[in-house]
């Protein structure tokens, strides 16, 4: 039962994302290669209608507890590291972890490498993350509520994402602040998928007592495809954490559904609105660039536990600083993933 | 005068900044007219040069997954 709630929720955030064109990479990317923030101000509205709807789940949904069901974690260099990591492999692989699998529904050839890249980055993440354990486990958690209060903890940060966005509207220089609730036709508007999925978000938490993933998903299939080539990755720290070792193999962990789900979304879009194709990549190296990328944000999501989805939307609507965190490293690496997408990826 | 930008196979934002670069080179008057099978690409290319730049756009799908977009470079 649950894995048919998780493949509805998949199916629909895969079409949310697919019509609307919302995208997190471009976010912070072209903040920095177009001095366009559309879509950066469209993901400040998320974020505040989420953290909205988190607060409001938590206060008057009795299956919500943020404490217990929202998304905080330690944050640290581990976090710096790892959202740096992503920010940058986000701006070569053409697409994030999420977008990747929009991608592919879309029939990108070029994300098969990303995605690739994503299994292979974040079974080395988990693999490797006994390494870092010294440094997460003695890492703060902070939950914003927990040391301001509730009142003070909503207010400063709905005040932090209105500063925010008027920051990226001067930076910009835009008049039109708004322009994210325009698209042409035959689409939706940044901004009407950066609502629905904020909202989506908040029924699956009330729903599945859970916050919107991705990354964990992709870590357990990647596990899952190891386990099915017989090498098994039941005793590894990561995945004992997550669950029962006779579960350890493919499709057995929920969220490794919702993934899957989410292509299947993106994939119906695109087909029902004739926009089904199988596009090959420009050059060849592209596919490299996927790979590299892919391989970065896969490694950069274990450390961060999570990626622009867990880590950044979840996270933050969780009032937990480590999404705060790692989206200053994510806007850090996106800056230098800029730059190495000039030097070698335009001809 | 039409200039054409084929970006076909290419991903986001590259074909914004190719169109950007193109823009600066041309007169004013011109159109530059980008081939594209990005769907985000779609979307965004308009939205940039419209909000932004206030130069009209148009774009229309004429393939399953490949749209044209025509920019016109205003005064």
């Amino acid at each position: 039962m649950q894995t048919v709630y998780l493949a509805i929720f998949g199916i629909f955030f895969g079409y949310v994302l697919q019509r609307s064109r919302f995208c997190f990479a471009a976010s912070f990317r072209d903040i920095f290669l177009l001095r366009n923030t559309a879509l950066t101000r469209a993901l400040i509205v998320a974020l505040a209608v989420n953290t909205i709807g988190f607060t409001l789940a938590h206060f008057f949904s009795p299956t919500a507890d943020l404490l217990i069901n929202g998304r905080i974690y330690p944050f640290g260099v581990h976090t710096l590291v790892g959202g740096f990591l992503f920010g940058c492999g986000m701006v070569i692989a053409g697409s994030c972890a999420t977008g990747c699998l929009v991608r592919l529904g879309e029939g990108y050839l070029m994300q098969l490498g990303t995605f690739a890249g994503l299994l292979f980055g974040s079974l080395l993440g988990a693999w490797h993350l006994n390494w870092w354990l010294p440094v997460i486990s003695t890492s703060p958690v902070l939950f914003l509520p927990e040391l301001w209060g509730w009142p003070a903890a909503i207010i400063m940060q709905l005040l932090l994402f209105a500063v925010l966005f008027f920051f990226a509207v001067k930076y910009e220089g835009t008049k039109d602040v708004w322009s994210f609730f325009w698209s042409p036709a035959g689409s939706w508007s940044y901004g009407k998928g950066a609502i629905i999925l904020a909202l989506t978000n908040t029924f699956y938490l009330i729903l599945y007592q859970r916050t919107w993933g991705v990354s964990s998903g992709i870590t357990n299939l990647a596990g899952g495809i190891l386990g099915f080539f017989g090498v098994c990755v039941a005793h590894w720290r990561y995945f004992q954490q997550e669950l029962s070792a006779e579960k350890s193999i493919l499709f057995a962990h929920p969220l490794v559904c919702l993934v899957l789900a989410m292509i299947l979304g993106a994939f119906l879009a695109s087909l029902l609105h004739r926009e089904f194709r199988i596009r090959r990549p420009r050059t060849k190296k592209y596919y490299y660039f996927a790979m590299l990328g892919g391989l970065m944000m896969g490694y950069g999501t274990r450390l961060a536990s999570g990626c622009n989805v867990g880590a950044l939307l979840s996270g933050i609507s969780s009032f937990s600083l480590h999404g705060w965190i790692f989206s200053i490293a994510v806007f850090a690496g996106s800056y230098f993933g800029g730059k190495l997408l000039l030097r070698y990826l335009i001809e | 005068m039409d200039h054409k930008i084929d970006a076909i196979g290419e991903f986001c934002p590259i074909p914004i900044i190719r169109a950007e670069v193109k823009l600066t080179q041309i007169k004013p008057g011109d159109r530059v007219i980008i081939i594209t099978d990005h769907t985000c690409s779609s979307a965004s290319v308009v939205s940039h040069f419209q909000s932004k730049y206030n130069y009209p756009c148009r774009v229309a799908q004429i393939d399953e997954g490949i749209w044209e977009i025509i920019i016109a470079k205003e005064n």
